[in-house]
């Protein structure tokens, strides 16, 4: 096991090096020279201010050098500093990093807790009304966009429910209550597209599991359904359902950006979104940097995870 | 047919209550191409430590009506239309689901094709089988895989301490079909039920886990129905037969009779069919054509159109289940009168006892011969 864990350590190095890559190309590969955009119309463009500025971004340097130059500093803990606010990058992004990693993990229990039971219930009644009301259901969760229903649901929120404070971000230091509380409704509107795919994921395997002979063999035993299902037919198909939910990290971190913009939370995707607006690069580059290799390290405790569900696994 | 109107073949045996006795059962399956009769009126009887071959092709009812006396047949779509499954004189088709749990696994097990599809892949062994002892016997967690490890020592498998805590796929393919009979043996049943039990294993191990089963059976005089389309396991295993066609017993007798005199053609038809040692190395026989669609049964006999005998009349009278000696019945109108190799008009094999030997002459039916009365370590 230990053995697995390290190789699959060691397989990181090159993940992260293509992430790095890409980010660096994405960023600083734009067409037209980024100074010239930085420093817009109103700034005196004194040829001698660019080539300072040129110089502070290592621009004078040869593409290769300036990727090493930021991979370098970035691997130190140093991301640069906001090219608007002169504030390290870092600092911005471990500030803001909790209201992100509350928001997914209240996501994930959203999807957990609502979309597996659910999937299990709606196979287990196959066809009958639970099963269709869940299916029908579903399938609404999963075309809603986004940004529709966190829209509406600020907007039936504020005109509704005047006292709840769904556009007041409390910090978890200062009310924790109220700080989770404000970011339920932003959860689940961050969670519904994935939660919504997982039931339906969960009901398809838990129905492939059913018909399989060792559930046959469970009810030979004389074992009551509720014993079937928690301990042979669950477990089994949890698997592929736990393989999809790391892959949908990256479509709630993707999400994230929206949510936080429409329910003004000051995570990282809204600062993200700022960067590009301002054009603030340095912070766009940490901060989907950030982003990617957090994507890239859930995924790797998937991996692990997945070695604990299914014993066939070598390792 | 609601009441049988001939008496079964194995009311002339002793009149001690059989152990399982199926009356008129019909399991049909409710499908969108329309009804498949897959058991359509079947009588069968087991009585204490005797051994029931049920032998026909896929498809021909046999595995359905396994799940029936079960109780495990899946519905929707299927469902026991009518019939009585006894067991010692208790209705089962009759209980709830609650009674039907209490019985399963511990009064009738069951053992399946293919062990490594039949256990769990992400338990343990000994967990598995632990599982009967909690459900049954309610016995504690460790308790149970103590009971299961001692149960695999029983059914002779090498350091059963170690296998307890193995995952299937960490088994051989005979040892996972040992565990599964351990499983099954565990509550010691009445009723033993194997659906092809070594069908899936290579033909070196097939020998070794029909001689355990065989073996354990005997010990606890289990009543055991195995079902198999191989005659050479009927031959070896079984005392009595019943020859399943389509969702009916065509014949049903014991076992010499069956293959010294079938009655019905299609019995024949399997015998024939049956590779044999010495003799002419002719071309293999075999049967022609396909079993019937169940949706879509002819009217008479449903064996009629593949039957070489098949007269105007088997091809608008459904015959009935009738003896044709004693401790013999067959449905057909023109049964088969003479030995069997009197009715293999113009094939040149050899005597019947060379069709039985040729059949015996694999390793199977060899080893079983030779089977030791009790191995070590046998169960207890």
């Amino acid at each position: 096991m230990l053995r697995y864990i390290l190789l699959r350590l060691l397989g990181l190095v090159p993940v992260l090096f293509g992430v790095s890559v890409l980010v660096f190309v994405a960023i600083w590969v734009i067409p037209g020279d980024i100074v010239d955009i930085m420093m817009g119309d109103e700034v005196a463009q004194s040829e001698k201010a660019m080539q300072r500025l040129r110089a502070q971004l290592n621009l004078d340097q040869p593409i290769w050098m300036r990727y090493l130059l930021w991979v370098g500093n970035a691997l130190r803990g140093d991301l640069g500093v906001s090219m608007i606010s002169g504030e390290p990058v870092l600092d911005q992004i471990l500030e803001r990093a909790p209201v992100n990693l509350q928001l997914v993990l209240i996501a994930m229990v959203f999807i957990i807790v609502i979309g597996i039971p659910l999937g299990t219930l709606a196979a287990y009644k196959q066809f009958t009304w639970v099963d269709n009301s869940i299916r029908v259901g579903a399938i609404f969760g999963y075309v809603i966009p986004n940004f529709w229903l966190a829209t509406i649901a600020v907007l039936i929120v504020s005109l509704y429910f005047p006292r709840a404070t769904v556009l007041d971000y409390v910090p978890f230091s200062k009310d924790p209550i109220a700080n989770i509380k404000g970011l339920l409704i932003p959860g689940f509107v961050l969670a519904l597209t994935t939660l919504s795919y997982i039931v339906r994921l969960t009901r398809s395997t838990v129905l492939d599991t059913l018909r399989l002979d060792y559930v046959r063999t469970a009810r030979a035993k004389g074992l009551g359904e509720r014993v079937v299902m928690s301990t042979h037919v669950l477990k089994n198909s949890l698997i592929p359902v736990v393989t999809v939910l790391g892959i949908q990290v990256g479509v709630l971190i993707g999400g994230l950006v929206l949510t936080e913009e429409v329910f003004m939370l000051p995570g990282i995707g809204r600062m993200i979104l700022l960067s590009i607006e301002a054009r603030d690069f340095m912070v766009l580059a940490g901060g989907v940097l950030f982003l990617g290799v957090v994507f890239v390290l859930v995924n790797l405790v998937i991996d692990i995870l997945y070695a604990f569900l299914d014993p066939r696994i070598t390792y | 047919m609601s009441e049988n109107p001939v008496p079964p073949a194995a009311a002339a045996a002793p009149a001690e209550l059989p152990v399982l006795r199926i009356r008129d059962l019909r399991t049909h399956f409710f499908t969108g191409q329309g009804v498949v009769k897959a058991v359509d009126g079947v009588d069968l009887e087991v009585h204490k430590g005797e051994v029931l071959g049920i032998v026909g092709e896929s498809g021909s009812g046999k595995s359905v009506t396994a799940l029936s006396i079960m109780q495990l047949v899946a519905s929707p779509p299927g469902r026991i239309v009518s019939g009585r499954i006894e067991l010692d004189g208790l209705d089962m088709v009759k209980l709830d689901a609650a009674a039907m749990r209490r019985i399963r696994g511990k009064r009738i097990s069951m053992i399946f094709q293919d062990p490594l599809a039949s256990l769990n892949p992400v338990l343990r062994i000994g967990f598995q089988l632990g599982e009967v002892f909690r459900h049954h016997l309610g016995l504690e967690k460790r308790q149970a895989v103590t009971e299961a490890e001692r149960m695999l020592r029983a059914m002779d498998i090498p350091s059963p301490a170690t296998r307890v805590r193995n995952y299937p796929h960490q088994l051989s393919g005979g040892m996972r079909q040992r565990a599964m009979i351990a499983m099954a043996l565990s509550c010691k049943p009445e009723l033993l039920i194997a659906d092809e039990p070594t069908t899936a294993l290579d033909v070196t191990v097939q020998a070794q886990v029909l001689n355990l089963m065989k073996q354990v059976c005997r010990e606890h005089r289990t009543a055991l129905v195995l079902i198999t389309h191989d005659m050479g396991v009927i031959a070896n295993m079984c005392e009595r037969v019943a020859v399943m066609y389509a969702g009916k017993v065509v014949e049903y007798t014991d076992v010499r009779t069956l293959f010294r005199r079938p009655g019905h053609p299609y019995a024949a038809g399997l015998l024939r069919s049956l590779p044999r040692l010495g003799g002419n190395a002719r071309r293999l026989q075999s049967i022609e054509g396909q079993p019937p669609r169940l949706t879509r049964l002819p009217p008479g006999c449903a064996y009629a159109p593949r039957c070489p005998r098949a007269q105007p009349r088997c091809r608008e009278e459904a015959p009935e289940l009738v003896r044709l000696r004693p401790g013999q019945e067959v449905r057909c109108h023109f049964p088969l009168e003479g030995s069997l190799e009197g009715s293999l008009q113009g094939s040149p094999q050899g005597p019947l006892e060379g069709a039985l030997e040729g059949s015996l002459h694999r390793p199977i039916p060899a080893a079983l011969h030779a089977a030791p009365n009790a191995a070590p370590g046998a169960a207890r």
